[in-house]
């Protein structure tokens, strides 16, 4: 089960992503043109009658189900691109229904593009059938569906649809413009900027009936550079929230991101090659954590546990060093991985599953939760209606320790400083991994100093945690677009971390060769 | 699935709309699609998923500018508030003069594409199977596999896919019509175990016709592959002989398709660019995309945008004599389009690809070419060949296993080898090609594309291994 992680293949996914508002946020309905001026969207109506739904649900228990849910899904995608100066736009309008059966742990699943009554209920049919093992009509009582409330909001301001196309497209010239000002040797600038917009209704066998409106902005800069020497390189940087442009100010503003995509690739350029060999590796706030979602994070899911990954049967065990508590949160405001509710109707929650170092919980939706006996942990995503919802993760992170940054870095005679991991790949069963780095730089006697470029780090998941000997007190999250991919569906998820060090990781690099008994750690 | 006047009526509706709000060429696109895709394991169904999908794809030309957008929502009145939308961005799209909507009044097609019956790509049954027969056909097809060999302890993938569409096409230029496709896809991973050692194998096949996937060949020769890998020995490095199964060859063809698109040549990306009227591979390669091959799955009577499917030789006696165009690449060249423009569904807006596309068979024997070869490398598994060539220098170096051949016979199974060189190195040495052609899916793909290949046999490769 060896998945390839490539930030640059995720970001060319235009659509499919979640947040969500809550029920109380029908204020914020961001209803696109294209359903408006048909008439087709009433701001806090559901997509289908209530009646429709229960009716639905009734059929997939027909045949003898032990769950049922229907998640019904109206979508927007407005994209804005600029390449090679050329803008380009692409827009997507979606709908359909996801009808699940789920009968002794497995998955009978069908969808429709329509959303017509006579539609949804023969499709509901094709799932029952399939789940049939006897000839027997089984009954289903009529549930009363109930709906659902959170306290979570994520407003969108302002509404994307308020602001005039004119105006977008200017931002993405005037961002590429900066692109090809910041560096005169800039020869590829392609920016993206991405409006979604998400109408999700879930109605279950439990009674749960949720209706939530999701609406996530995202924006991209790949660049390139070309020296004197003819030497080319790539780099990039991305950012997605659940708000409207009014979020992306300060740190987070559009132009920032455009920057650090050409920061990176003039630091490829001019970057020394990366020393080789076991030494330590300081970790640096936010992104780095990339490593830990996916050597460690995957591995904590519960049907990646259920195939054996290397979390599996270690509950109340030490898989990390003490000072390390991971956190998957799906209620931090605007970030990528939050909503009020997952896909399956649970409410999102904040789920430690490494405390102090032992490893407390997984990440549970309903149907692996119960085989594994434990509770959902509201971790249940699916990427579209188009199938059916698998355990995912949120945001991701660990929590703060109690160094300073600057401690950790003045305590450390010689390593790499890793701010953005790279492409590279990941089996999450045993939580090997081989990572390429995106954004780099060597710490040499206390200090920070040369980017490194051709660098890559490798280990397992497990080994990083329990050699990880020092954290900071300087947590940062920061709102990646770095979609997640599992099993074919792409998922948008956070990801954080104070700075850490760890002791001895594999370094590989064509550089010197920096054995970590001549320095290191003091 | 019948024709849908309804849908028909709708892609001439899009067209004039887009006319009417100031479009100067437009075209519409539906694929209205049904399919299931079941998954069994350990002689029970693991997962299955139903599939309805009908939706449209727009393409409007303004000023030399065009725009692409998607939807599913067919009422009218949202499919016109759609249409505005786009309208109000096309003016920001950058102007490239080759920008076409292909197609004059009258030129291409008047009728619906109906001639398209002889081509056997549509089979009815596809949708009127129960999905219970289908359950059980996947069944028989995990029960070929573990019923080959004691050995067989465990099946990994076991899955049935299949897909009816119904595609309509309009545009302004008078091109309009409609044809059917179906598909079935079985795929089959399985393990084998003796001892402490374990090994897997894998087959795939499609089908336009739902009774002539042959499931139990599927199953067996996945299972065939797992047992013989059994006792595998590590490959020692070696410049040798080589001979490449149809299943490796296939997954080759899809980077060969790459570099033949002419929009990759003329972006000078291709290791084709300028090699047009040369000698790029062994006099003995014929390599062929035939959009009008019977009952293949990638015919199809036209291409994404209207165009005729034809049969192009792409290379002759080893000469390199075409490449694969699009209206807009073809406008471009100065040259007639080839019907190459590909789509899966509504909602891409197409690209340069192929149909059926596939080295021509000769008239040696599988076994003719391995008995020819003294010492040499017999190849049928590869491990992650789509990140291990480079597509635009053709450099590779692929992660493999197979069998040594000794003394014109296969004798043992290798494993831990490497093959690297570059592809129209490759091309140039295949020194011999059997009767034997296999077509194969491929799996990362959505869609029709089709690869075929017979065994074919190099001079001579690289080989790297850890036996030194």
């Amino acid at each position: 089960m060896t998945k390839q992680y490539n930030p640059r293949e995720m970001t060319r996914r235009e659509f499919l992503n979640k947040i969500t508002t809550g029920t109380a946020a029908v204020g914020f309905i961001w209803a696109h043109p294209a359903w408006a001026a048909a008439g087709v969207e009433n701001p806090g109506q559901l997509s289908v009658p209530p009646e429709v739904l229960q009716k639905a649900v009734k059929i997939l228990m027909s045949k003898g189900a032990d769950f049922a849910d229907v998640f019904v899904e109206r979508a927007t995608s407005d994209t804005y691109r600029s390449d090679d100066k050329k803008i380009n736009t692409l827009s997507r309008v979606d709908k359909g229904v996801g009808l699940r059966a789920v009968k002794k742990g497995r998955t009978f699943y069908a969808f429709s593009e329509s959303l017509k009554e006579k539609d949804i209920l023969e499709t509901a049919g094709l799932a029952a059938d399939a789940s049939a093992t006897d000839q027997l009509e089984h009954d289903f009582d009529v549930i009363t569906l109930r709906q659902q409330k959170s306290p979570l909001k994520f407003p969108i301001t302002p509404l994307p649809t308020g602001i005039p196309i004119k105006k977008k497209i200017e931002m993405v010239r005037g961002l590429t413009g900066l692109a090809y000002s910041l560096d005169p040797r800039t020869i590829q600038a392609a920016l993206s900027y991405v409006e979604n917009y998400r109408h999700i209704t879930i109605a279950t066998s439990s009674g749960k009936l949720i209706d939530q409106v999701l609406g996530l902005t995202e924006f991209s800069a790949q660049t390139a550079l070309k020296d004197k020497n003819g030497d080319i390189q790539g780099a990039y940087d991305e950012i997605a929230a659940y708000a409207g442009q009014s979020f992306f100010t300060g740190e987070y503003a559009f132009e920032n991101i455009v920057k650090t995509s050409i920061k990176r690739a003039q630091n490829l350029l001019s970057g020394v090659d990366c020393p080789h060999g076991v030494f330590p590796v300081v970790l640096a706030p936010a992104m780095a954590s990339t490593i830990f979602h996916e050597a460690c994070g995957h591995g904590m899911e519960a049907d990646v546990v259920s195939k054996g990954s290397n979390f599996k049967g270690k509950l109340g065990q030490i898989v990390a060093a003490k000072e390390i508590t991971l956190v998957d949160d799906g209620t931090l405001p605007f970030m990528p991985g939050s909503f009020a509710f997952d896909d399956e109707g649970t409410p999102s929650q904040r789920t430690v599953l490494i405390k102090d170092g032992v490893l407390v919980n997984y990440l549970c939706d309903l149907i692996w939760g119960k085989k594994m006996g434990l509770k959902s942990t509201g971790n249940a995503r699916r990427e579209s209606f188009r199938v059916p919802p698998i355990p995912r993760m949120r945001n991701t992170y660990i929590e703060n320790g109690a160094l300073s940054h600057d401690d950790i870095i003045a305590d450390t005679k010689r390593g790499i400083y890793i701010v953005m991991p790279g492409g590279g790949q990941v089996d999450v069963i045993s939580g090997r991994f081989m990572m390429g780095v995106e954004e780099g730089y060597l710490i040499e006697n206390g200090k920070i100093t040369s980017p490194v470029k051709k660098a890559s780090i490798s280990g397992t998941g497990i080994e990083a945690l329990k050699s990880i000997d020092m954290v900071g007190n300087n947590l940062a999250i920061f709102p990646n677009l770095g979609r997640c991919g599992k099993g074919q569906q792409w998922v948008p998820v956070g990801l954080g971390m104070p700075t850490a060090r760890v002791r001895s990781m594999l370094v590989g690099g064509s550089g010197p060769s920096w054995d970590e008994k001549q320095g290191g750690a003091s | 699935m019948k024709m849908n006047q309804t849908l028909m009526n709708l892609t001439q509706f899009a067209v004039e709309q887009a006319k009417k709000y100031g479009a100067d060429s437009a075209e519409a696109f539906i694929s209205d699609s049904q399919g299931i895709d079941i998954e069994v394991n350990n002689r029970e169904i693991e997962k299955l998923n139903a599939r309805k999908q009908t939706g449209i794809g727009l393409r409007i030309l303004k000023d030399g500018k065009m725009i692409f957008g998607s939807s599913n929502d067919l009422e009218k009145l949202a499919l016109k508030s759609f249409l505005s939308d786009l309208m109000k961005k096309v003016p920001y799209h950058s102007v490239d003069p080759f920008n076409i909507i292909p197609g004059k009044p009258g030129e291409y097609f008047q009728k619906p594409w109906a001639s398209y019956d002889r081509l056997l790509a549509y089979d009815p049954e596809v949708a009127r199977v129960p999905v219970k027969e289908k359950i059980k056909r996947t069944l028989d097809m995990e029960k070929a596999g573990l019923s080959y060999s004691s050995r067989i302890k465990a099946s990994m993938i076991i899955r049935y896919t299949d897909s009816t569409s119904v595609i309509y096409l309009a545009n302004s230029s008078g091109i309009s019509g409609w044809y059917p496709r179906t598909q079935c896809r079985g795929q089959v991973r399985l393990t084998a175990a003796h001892k402490d050692e374990q090994q897997s194998g894998r087959y795939r096949q499609a089908s336009a016709y739902y009774h002539k996937l042959d499931v139990t060949e599927i199953g067996r020769k996945a299972a065939e592959t797992a047992v013989n890998r059994l006792g595998a020995k590590p490959m020692t490095s070696d410049e040798l002989p080589l001979v490449i199964d149809p299943v490796v060859t296939a997954d080759i063809l899809l980077f060969f398709e790459y570099m033949l698109s002419a929009n990759e040549v003329q972006k000078g990306r291709s290791p084709f660019t300028g090699k047009i009227g040369t000698a790029v591979a062994g006099p003995i390669v014929f390599l062929i995309d035939d959009g009008k091959l019977n009952g293949g799955i990638g015919t199809a009577p036209v291409d994404a945008e209207g165009i005729p499917h034809q049969t192009t030789p792409l290379i002759e006696k080893g000469v390199l004599k075409q490449l694969l165009y699009d209206s807009y690449t073809a406008q471009k060249a100065k040259v007639k389009s080839t019907g190459n423009r590909i789509r899966g569904f509504y909602d891409q807006e197409g690209k340069i690809g192929v149909t059926n596309f596939y080295i021509q068979p000769g008239k040696a024997k599988r076994k003719d070419l391995i008995a020819k070869i003294d010492k040499g490398f017999y190849v049928d598994y590869t491990i992650g060949i789509f990140s291990s060539i480079d597509p635009t220098s053709g450099d590779f170096s692929i992660p493999c296993a197979g069998y040594m051949i000794e003394k014109g016979a296969i004798t043992y199974p290798v494993r831990g080898a490497g093959i690297s060189g570059n592809l129209l190195g490759l091309l140039k040495s295949i020194d011999n090609v059997a009767d034997d052609l296999t077509w194969i899916y491929n799996l990362y793909l959505p869609g029709n594309p089709n690869y075929g290949s017979p065994t074919i046999s190099l001079s001579s490769i690289k080989i790297s291994g850890p036996g030194g």
